[in-house]
């Protein structure tokens, strides 16, 4: 373990100010963000921090979500780290230029502040932001804690601006339940950051030196050939993660477990598995059924893009039924994101138990310890070979 | 030194007896006699030189064996010294343009010598119909390299491929130019590994050209680079749908030159209406037929909008007025402190129906019939920067475009009440100023 953790600060934070301290600690070159509910402290301390010298790079409050990420794209062609954060309709009004950036392969990286799209006009929290945009081609990744807000910002970067990745990366963290929650949180040092995260290298794409032409028009193979590659890329990602959560635990002294989260899963009978803040909850609710004597686990997923397919392969061997909570509905599907992306990922594996999808903590309900504890009797009672419901929505019961 | 001055004809309003300035002339001339000949002027087209040109590089000076012609250095008159004058003609055998004569009496050539500078003809035309065109000295503005490749495309007559090469032209190897989806496209991007133009140019989505610019204006800025910075797009983007970001990359004072190709409609996806669709024009989305009868609103005027935006520099140019263009284009590439904005009418031969010879033309029209005034903002004033002393009614412009073919009389009018409304008001912008604000 390094040395860095004695020049380190632990502050109290919430999950908005974690996030702007984790951006700040890269030190990116330009910054554009347009506030939004949850998010809007994120751009309010990292002008906070401009006032106070802390950050050396451009900070723009520009006029809609669509130019932030179009402002960050320039940035990046030119070769410069870039930082925004965003949440529900923010996400969404830059949809078109976050994918542009993606099949351009920028290491641009962001923030999500995860909360229901409208409608109904409510702003709360919710993954059917995030859920919308999964195919956008960005790196997902999910925070459970103020703490792990902040690495997993580091951690973004050091994916995105790999250079077989070359891919931006979203960190998401829940709104409200995350955003707005206190925690005692380690800022590293800076020195522990440099040493974690290099500075950012390219090559010279818009210099009046080199004239080029970024971005002309292609024919249809070049394109494929564009598509394919940015897929290998963005692949890469998952063993990569699971590496860099090892050289993290190295120099800051905690890690996650890289691409999903496995609690009290060796030896159980049944996992359940979640994604964000809900999982915490989930975690008290694990505990409480293992006192009662049931063999019960939980995956955490952390990295939805790409989607960790082989561990969860890996972990799900031999376990009797498995549970899905869903903070998200797939439309057409009758079920949510995580359930059919689990499906699809266990297709002609040797996983082949239950699978229950529990629809909760939709529009701001809070998923409570009392509807995982009740997730964990359905999905224990398919374990036992009975018969089960195979989507169900606890908040309508 | 590379410019001429000549005199033109500017109004149309010969009437067939009148032979004012041929008389005027003859008088002037003496003996040697006049070098115009009123029914040559009844017949000619406007804007078309009535005689000499005083060519830049004239070939009747070159033909001359003993040195009588000469070309004045600071007025640009090209004149023959009748002492050594020998009349052998080689002068009248070689001008392209049959502006040089030869007087009989005298046994010597003679031409127009624009009367020192205060040319006679047009001081005693009673219909003001000629004019003393001073042509300026564009080529001080151009540097030598050419940066558009032989191959690369446009429609046949767009003006404005002739507008984005006199830009690259004018503002050199710094420049990182920026584009979208849309006519000049063709010009500026590239197709797989080869590009027409050797400029720098970054492309980008019809949406996101502003923001794009932004982002490398101010990276170059935390980086300490230099370069112009500049966007050249259509009105479809920069009016319509970028027009939220154009205003907000205006209010921040965003160092970026923007400037608008306005073939008033969509033309590279062939001709839907934009905002700055002229009333009545017919276009695909503004179809005639029936009760339909073109776009049935007035256009939104962008240059003075953007006025109102902080913006540093605001301009409007035309492609028949290069030089203006050339001038302003340095200005607004010089502007340190924020946002410059050029509004360039560029007419589309395809898309608003005229033949592809006759776009300069109609760029010359749009600009004397006060539909597209050439005027420029800086530090809190607005500046004409061609005056018209007697403006053409808008039914010669639009005449000329198949695009307004099916107008009424009253649907005329009611453009021509447009026109005179909106000059008005920049007239009256015009001539108030920062000090005059509180009279």
């Amino acid at each position: 373990m390094s040395n860095h953790r004695s020049s380190s600060e632990i502050k109290v934070l919430d999950g908005n100010r974690a996030a702007a301290y984790g951006a700040m600690l890269c030190q990116p070159d330009v910054i554009a963000a347009y506030p939004i509910t949850p998010q809007s402290e994120v751009v309010e301390t990292l002008f906070d921090f401009k006032a106070q010298g802390l950050l050396n790079g451009e900070l723009i409050e520009p006029e809609s979500e669509h130019s932030s990420m179009g402002i960050l794209r320039g940035a990046s062609v030119a070769g410069g780290r870039t930082f925004t954060a965003t949440a529900a309709q923010g996400l969404l009004f830059m949809f078109e230029n976050c994918i542009h950036v993606a099949t351009q392969r920028l290491p641009i990286v962001m923030v999500n502040v995860c909360r229901e799209v409208a409608g109904p006009h409510i702003v709360v929290c919710g993954h059917s932001d995030i859920m919308m945009v999964k195919e956008m081609g960005w790196i997902q990744l999910h925070a459970q804690s103020c703490q792990e807000i902040l690495d997993l910002i580091l951690m973004a970067y050091r994916l995105a601006e790999d250079r077989q990745i070359r891919t931006p990366a979203v960190a998401c963290y829940d709104g409200w339940y995350l955003s707005h929650l206190w925690e005692p949180v380690e800022i590293p040092a800076r020195e522990a950051v440099e040493q974690f995260l290099p500075r950012l290298e390219t090559r010279p794409q818009v210099d009046p030196e080199t004239p080029m032409v970024f971005g002309p028009w292609i024919s249809g193979w070049t394109g494929t050939e564009y598509r394919y590659k940015q897929s290998a890329a963005i692949s890469q990602a998952k063993a990569k993660f699971d590496e860099i959560d090892q050289e993290f635990r190295e120099i800051f002294g905690r890690g996650y477990g890289g691409q999903i989260e496995e609690y009290r899963t060796d030896d159980a009978d049944i996992v359940l598995i979640a994604m964000g803040s809900s999982a915490s909850t989930a975690k008290v609710a694990i505990d409480k059924k293992r006192d009662e004597g049931l063999r019960a686990g939980l995956i955490r997923i952390r990295m939805f893009r790409p989607f960790p397919r082989e561990r969860l392969v890996a972990v799900l061997q031999q376990k009797r039924a498995i549970g899905v909570i869903d903070r998200s509905v797939c439309f057409g599907w009758d079920c949510g994101n995580l359930f059919l992306e689990l499906k699809a990922g266990l297709y002609n594996s040797a996983v082949n138990a239950p699978l229950l999808n529990f629809i909760c903590g939709l529009c701001g309900i809070d998923v409570t310890t009392e509807i995982i504890e009740r997730a964990v009797d359905d999905v224990s009672r398919a374990a036992q070979g009975d018969a089960y419901t195979e989507v169900i929505w606890p908040d309508l019961e | 030194m590379k410019f001429s001055n000549f005199i033109r004809k500017i109004r149309n309003l010969c009437p067939p007896d009148c032979h004012v300035c041929e008389e005027a002339c003859a008088k002037k001339m003496g003996e040697m006699g006049p070098v115009i000949k009123a029914n040559q002027i009844h017949e000619s087209d406007v804007y078309k030189a009535i005689t000499c040109l005083q060519c830049s590089e004239p070939e009747c000076k070159d033909a001359c064996p003993v040195d009588a012609i000469r070309k004045d250095e600071e007025s640009g008159i090209v004149r023959v010294i009748a002492e050594a004058c020998v009349g052998c003609e080689s002068c009248i055998e070689t001008c392209p343009y049959g502006n040089m004569l030869f007087s009989s009496n005298a046994k010597r050539a003679f031409k127009c010598d624009l009367c020192d500078g205060e040319p006679t003809c047009v001081a005693a035309c009673p219909y003001k119909a000629l004019e003393f065109f001073k042509g300026g000295n564009i080529q001080t503005y151009l540097g030598e390299d050419d940066f558009l490749s032989p191959g690369t495309r446009a429609c046949a007559g767009c003006p404005g491929e002739l507008v984005y090469r006199l830009t690259q032209r004018v503002l050199g190897k710094n420049t990182v130019f920026f584009g979208c989806p849309g006519c000049m496209t063709i010009l500026m991007t590239g197709y797989e590994t080869k590009a027409g133009s050797k400029l720098s140019y970054v492309s980008c989505l019809f949406t996101n050209v502003i923001s794009t610019m932004t982002g490398i204006s101010r990276y170059y800025h935390h980086i300490g680079k230099e370069a112009n910075l500049v966007a050249f797009v259509g009105d479809g983007c920069l009016a319509d749908i970028e027009f939220q970001a154009l205003s907000a990359a205006a209010e921040r004072r965003e160092k970026m030159l923007v400037i608008c190709y306005d073939n008033e409609g969509y033309q590279n996806t062939g001709n839907q209406m934009s905002s700055t669709t002229a009333f009545g024009a017919r276009t695909t989305t503004s179809p005639v037929g029936g009760e339909l009868r073109g776009k049935n609103h007035d256009s939104k005027y962008m240059p003075l909008i953007m006025v109102s935006h902080n913006t540093s520099y605001v301009a409007t140019a035309s492609p028949a007025y290069l030089e203006d263009y050339a001038r302003k284009l340095t200005k607004a590439m010089n502007v340190k402190n924020g946002l410059s904005y050029i509004h360039v009418l560029i007419p589309c031969p395809t898309g608003w129906g005229f033949p592809m010879d006759k776009a300069i033309h109609i760029s010359k029209l749009a600009v004397e019939t006060n539909y597209f005034p050439l005027w420029e903002y800086e530090q809190g004033k607005l500046n004409l920067t061609h005056e018209i002393s007697i403006r053409q009614p808008i039914g010669d412009y639009l005449k000329l475009m198949s695009r307004y073919r099916h107008l009424h009389e009253d649907e005329l009018q009611q453009l021509q009440s447009f026109v005179d409304k909106r000059f008005a008001r920049i007239n009256s912008l015009a001539s108030r100023t920062m000090e005059n604000c509180n009279t």
